[in-house]
């Protein structure tokens, strides 16, 4: 008698622990707009190198936060300027010109890269403004500025909360203030949108 | 509580309408440095007998004569102040690490403020934020705000810390503060022997062993700056850069 309690108090703590883990993982994964029930989700980044700077060194640590707690979602680099990285990614690594083939969303962080993103068949383009470079960029004509900041194909996050009055000013869009490169924010806004 | 000591360096130069209002505004910062130092840098007109004003010093006997101290102290609204006279022809390198000198030992952040630049109140108090949360960062600028002349204001976005726009281009504003270790680290202090890339040349320096972060709000205010001689400014930066450069290889 005793052993069939045991069995059966068992089974119901096995069971227990398995709710314990799906509802982690629904909590997990609903923190970048997803369930349980969805694909495996593709999402690329693309940066102009990997060198020393602001956008890398906060960009590149919470993409590898991502890979570690994410298990739904897979992250791809792509980068214009190839050089040792100064924070080692935990994802893989791809030439800009792997990009030509990419159908599934990307993140852009400068004008420059958000541009190239438009060339691909990427759904949706997120660009991430590290600091407004159109600027002080003279090599890049007024249209394909907007371009860059009001295709309908373009969601824009800032980096900082002065930002989002500069473009309304500048091209009337509303930017959303995501800080330091939060990449599960800009998914949570970015997945619902792409499986609708 | 953050337990660091924050010397403020301020330079002025022929700024007697605005040196008082440069010094006010680093008192009332919701953290106050533990030291100012004024370094002037050979001012033509009253700066420093307005900085002198400030700190109640008064004439002394000096070289056979009565003359305002050529190095002062005193407290200003609870702050520790030193005034530097320094002769016309030092350079602002020598000027900056004459200032250093004196606060070098028990200092741990260092900040720097250009002639007639006015802090926002916040300023310091988010820099060492900064500090404190990233230790790989070695130095924090922010954007800012220019005063016209003939009245009207202008904001600054500053770029965020790149090694290949650091290559590309000065580094236009000098008020940062910087964390007196990576300085150590970095061999990197100011070269006596520049007179206008002396903060791009600390800068290039620093990147190579931190990052230099950009607190993306105007956190200060600084009128409008005339380059006399554009091409000497550009044939120093370049020189700099090539010396740096030819130094990583």
């Amino acid at each position: 008698m005793a052993g069939k309690n045991a069995k059966a108090k068992a089974q119901r703590q096995r069971q227990q622990e398995a709710a314990r883990r799906k509802h982690d993982a629904q909590k997990v994964l609903a923190g970048v707009g997803l369930d349980l029930s969805d694909d495996l989700v593709g999402v690329g980044v693309v940066f102009e190198h990997l060198g020393p700077s602001q956008a890398v060194l906060f960009g590149v640590n919470a993409i590898n936060d991502l890979c570690r707690n994410v298990v739904g979602v897979d992250v791809a680099l792509f980068v214009e300027q190839q050089m040792r990285p100064s924070v080692v990614p935990s994802c893989p690594v791809f030439g800009v010109e792997q990009m030509a083939s990419w159908r599934k969303p990307l993140i852009a962080t400068s004008t420059a890269t958000c541009l190239a993103a438009l060339e691909t068949e990427a759904p949706i383009i997120v660009h991430y403004v590290v600091y407004p470079d159109f600027a002080d960029s003279t090599d890049l004509s007024i249209e394909e500025v907007r371009r860059a900041f009001c295709d309908p194909r373009v969601r824009v996050f800032v980096r900082a909360k002065d930002y989002v009055a500069l473009l309304r000013n500048e091209f009337g869009i509303e930017a959303r203030f995501v800080p330091d490169f939060q990449i599960a924010e800009m998914l949570k806004v970015v997945l619902p949108e792409l499986r609708r | 509580m953050d337990f660091e000591n924050v010397t403020v360096v301020a330079l002025a130069h022929n700024g007697e309408r605005c040196i008082r209002r440069t010094v006010d505004s680093l008192v009332a910062q919701t953290r106050p440095p533990e030291r100012i130092v004024v370094a002037d840098l050979g001012s033509s007109d009253n700066t420093y007998p307005v900085l002198c004003d400030m700190l109640g010093l008064g004439l002394i006997e000096h070289e056979g004569k009565r003359a305002l101290p050529p190095k002062g102290e005193g407290a200003y609204h609870g702050v520790s102040v030193t005034t530097l006279r320094m002769p016309p022809q030092a350079t602002p390198g020598q000027c900056l690490r004459a200032a250093m000198e004196i606060a070098w030992a028990e200092t741990t952040i260092f900040g720097f403020v250009s002639t007639g630049a006015v802090y926002h109140p916040e300023r310091i108090e988010k820099s060492i934020a900064v500090l404190q949360s990233n230790p790989i960062v070695v130095a924090v600028v922010s954007d800012f705000t220019i005063e016209r002349e003939g009245g009207g204001e202008h904001r600054e976005y500053g770029r965020p810390f790149d090694w290949f726009q650091l290559l590309g281009g000065p580094m236009h504003d000098s008020n940062c503060l910087v964390r007196k270790a990576a300085m150590e680290q970095s061999h990197a202090t100011f070269n006596p022997q520049l007179h206008h890339a002396v903060f791009y040349d600390l800068f290039l320096r620093l990147a190579r062993v931190g990052i230099i972060y950009h607190l993306p709000e105007a956190l200060h205010v600084r009128p409008e700056k005339k380059v006399k001689d554009t091409e000497a400014v550009e044939q120093e930066v370049i020189r700099v850069r090539d010396a740096v450069v030819k130094g990583m290889a």
